[in-house]
């Protein structure tokens, strides 16, 4: 059933047709043929160099887009491998429908993969594939510079999913490029492993729209291995903008379990700023811990300092008066016994 | 509780009749799926033979059947009957006959055996019992579907604001493990793909029914619509550009989270199907009545690349790596993909595992004589790692080692499977006992019957 391919016979035939037809894709085509090491299958690109070959061709040719995307469809059908080297090739094709065709193959093709060549396994048949998944990334990371979104968009995906270091540094610079919106790039940067998502991530919280900075706390404060830097580095720094220490504080009380055990601490730091009392503090309330009536009453104590030490401010900011008053009210009302 | 609501005692023996599904007294357990077992009957003090009849009771949706004393039933020789009469001898010797699931459970052990007195029609005996089958996501009850969420949750470790242990983390390193091992190989020659996956379902399976013995793993169609899948009440939505999966406070899979991984993350969800070569089309493809064909082709290789990979690519994030399963809508996926054999097999009648058109890789592993052999774990008589413990570690021959890390046991059989522990991919091929052999699953699919 199984027999060896004649493979210099074959290689003879498709030199032959690379020459004749100037086609580039033969290269490609012949390791297919010479390097598969499974017997069937290289048997099968022997009985079928021919075919294969002239499919490719077309695929990978200038005619029409309906006979591009038949060959590529002949291909997938019945010569997968090839189909698949085509593709790698085609990913950033000038010609939309057969760059999305082949985009799809490719992913197909990828998907799963991210197991490091370091660990490649000694099956031969493994290897190839992790061999082709390789040749597979270097096509989509192409794809992430190409000016049509709804290429480099899914290929960004795919690859950050499988937490592709080069392409998460090419998402990052797509965003100065112009290519990736800020909030499109962070979506697809958190798909990557949150160790090598978050320092990319991270100079978004310094970002002067606010939407692209609270998504990027969203990101981090929810993400451990981001969280500490995000409590030491913006909300327990005092040397950090308030805005940006209250917007800290708001995500951390939403994602971090531990935000009620040292929320108060900052509170109740020397020269803590009123808008950050007030936040932290409120939030703190709303998680409903250890708000007992000693507690409260240390609070208003608190508050009532700030107040008095902020009273130029809080006159000039009516706004922020108002939710110190607010939160006044709710620690009197912790401050009362039950009943009363 | 009453045996099925008639007012006797839920144990196996009741008035001076007993009755016993798989040769025990235990209830524990009294699941069935599609595929026969034996029940047997006896009386016990009595003065005179008894003339009793057999019927399925119920109060739900699950029915038995049955099929008269004689030996195990195979695909061909099953002939169900709805009532079996018998005569239990007064020397109170067992009375053997084989009973299977007719309709599926929805409730629990909302069906069982009634044994009725010919004499006075009175039921003198009984068990309950469940017949517990694989069903498409789409049709739970929402008391099933939060069953199952919660037994995942639980084995995660991440119910109620838990955190993750190695009850279920475990899959997911296991699974980007045995990737060197060959099991994402199909469209190039490798045989693992669906024999492995089948086990590896079974496996968690075993471990959320040993948490809740009545789930068991839902099927997405993901070659269908399914939008309440992707809902925050079953298995989470995502809202980009937050890329976080969001679940209901009142699901218990809100909260989960696998260590070192963060959080769950997904690019989309899929509630419209994912954009694939149609099942039918694969199965009736005749290259493809091979599991492997000797070349491209062959249905193994086939469903991976053209079938299952594209709803892994199209959500992506946890989905999209070769730790998927951290992200629990793997199992609902990959279930799809084991019916989708299931079916294959069902179409072209592919249950005998010692058929290389059942499974190709035939035979055990062949040793290093061979330059085109596959890994051991891919023969049909190997074990597979991960619940293979021998590692091959020494071992000179480079395609005779395993991973020394991350193996762990399979969980122990269940009653009514003879499933070899640890099971080889020829012990995956004829999951409902077709043969009967007595082997089988104990694992079944709403539409496919024995």
């Amino acid at each position: 059933m199984l027999r060896p391919a004649p493979l210099l016979s074959v290689l003879r035939v498709v030199a032959g047709l690379a020459l004749s037809t100037g086609v580039a894709a033969a290269e490609g085509l012949s390791e297919i043929l010479l390097g598969h090491p499974d017997p069937g299958i290289a048997a099968h690109y022997a009985d079928h160099a021919m075919e294969v070959l002239q499919l490719v061709t077309q695929a990978t040719g200038n005619s029409d887009t309906q006979s591009r995307l038949d060959a590529l469809g002949a291909l997938d059908r019945a010569h997968p491998q090839a189909a698949y080297q085509a593709a790698v090739q085609l990913v950033t094709d000038p010609d939309d429908a057969v760059a999305m065709s082949a985009l799809v193959f490719v992913q197909r093709g990828i998907v799963m993969s991210d197991h490091p060549m370091s660990e490649a396994s000694q099956d031969p048949r493994v290897a190839w594939v992790m061999a082709r998944h390789l040749q597979g990334r270097v096509a989509l990371r192409a794809a992430l510079v190409d000016e049509r979104p709804h290429i480099r968009g899914p290929a960004a995906m795919t690859l950050a999913s499988l937490s592709d270091e080069e392409s998460l540094a090419a998402i990052e610079a797509g965003v100065v490029a112009g290519r990736f919106a800020p909030e499109e790039a962070l979506s697809l940067l958190s798909l990557a492993e949150p160790a090598m998502a978050a320092p990319r991530i991270w100079p978004l919280v310094h970002s002067d729209t606010l939407a692209h900075r609270d998504l990027a706390l969203d990101y981090l404060a929810s993400e451990p291995v981001a969280r500490a830097r995000v409590r030491a580095e913006l909300f327990q720094a005092p040397d950090v903008a308030t805005p940006l220490r209250v917007a800290a504080a708001l995500a951390l009380a939403e994602y971090d379990p531990g935000f009620s055990s040292y929320a108060l601490s900052v509170a109740a730091a020397p020269d803590v700023p009123p808008a950050l009392y007030a936040t932290t503090v409120g939030v703190w309330l709303d998680q409903g811990v250890a708000s007992d009536a000693a507690t409260a009453r240390l609070l208003s104590r608190d508050l009532e300092a700030l107040a008095k030490d902020n009273k130029k401010l809080l006159k000039k900011d009516p706004e922020l008066s108002a939710q110190l008053d607010a939160l006044y009210t709710r620690l009197e009302a912790l401050e009362r016994p039950q009943g009363e | 509780m009453g045996v099925l609501g008639l007012g006797l005692a839920s144990s196996a023996e009741a008035a001076s009749v007993q009755v016993q599904l798989h040769g025990t007294a235990t209830p524990q357990d009294d699941f069935l799926c599609w595929s026969p077992v034996p029940v047997r009957v006896r009386q016990v003090g009595g003065a005179a033979d008894l003339d009793v009849t057999l019927r399925s009771g119920s109060t739900g949706t699950g029915e038995l059947w049955f099929q008269a004393p004689g030996p195990r039933p195979t695909r061909t020789s099953w002939a169900p009957v709805s009532t079996v009469s018998l005569t239990l001898p007064v020397d109170g010797s067992w009375v053997e006959l084989w009973a299977a699931g007719k309709t599926a459970s929805t409730d629990g052990k909302d069906t069982g055996i009634a044994v009725v007195q010919d004499s006075n029609n009175t039921v003198i005996a009984g068990i309950n019992a469940m017949v517990r089958v694989r069903k498409d996501v789409r049709s739970l009850t929402p008391a099933e579907a939060t069953r199952i969420l919660e037994a995942l949750a639980r084995l995660n470790g991440t119910y109620g604001g838990g955190s993750p242990g190695d009850g279920y983390v475990k899959y997911a390193e296991a699974h980007g493990g045995a990737f060197n091992l060959g099991i994402h190989g199909g469209p190039n020659g490798l045989p693992l793909f669906l024999a492995w996956h089948r086990a590896f379902l079974l496996s968690l399976e075993r471990e959320l029914q040993d948490i809740d013995p009545r789930v068991a793993l839902p099927y997405w169609r993901f070659d269908e619509s399914a939008p309440d899948l992707f809902h925050e009440d079953s298995l989470g939505t995502v809202n980009l550009p937050d890329t976080r999966v969001q679940f209901s406070d009142a699901n218990p899979l809100e909260g989960w989270r696998m260590p070192g991984s963060g959080t769950l993350r997904r690019w989309s969800d899929l509630g419209g199907g994912a954009s694939v070569v149609a099942l039918d089309t694969l199965i009736a493809r005749a290259d493809n009545h091979l599991y492997d064909a000797p070349g491209p082709g062959g249905f193994n290789g086939d469903i991976e690349r053209e079938h299952h990979n594209s709803p892994h690519a199209q959500v992506g994030g946890w989905l999209g790596t070769g730790t998927s399963p951290r992200d629990p809508l793997f199992f609902l996926l990959q279930a799809n993909v084991d019916r989708a054999w299931a079916e294959w097999q069902q179409t072209h009648d592919r249950f005998d595992a010692d058929d290389p058109r059942a499974y190709s890789a035939q035979g055990a592993y062949p040793g290093p004589s061979d330059p085109t052999r596959f890994r051991r774990g891919a023969y049909a008589e190997d074990g597979m790692w991960p619940w293979d413990g021998d590692d091959g570690s020494g071992n000179a021959d480079p395609l005779d080692d395993w991973p020394a890390d991350g193996g762990f046991s399979f969980p122990p059989s269940v009653a009514g499977s003879t499933l070899p522990i640890p099971p080889t991919p020829g012990s995956m091929v004829d999951y409902l006992d077709t043969g009967g052999t007595g082997g089988g699953l104990q694992a079944c699919y709403d539409q496919l019957p024995f």
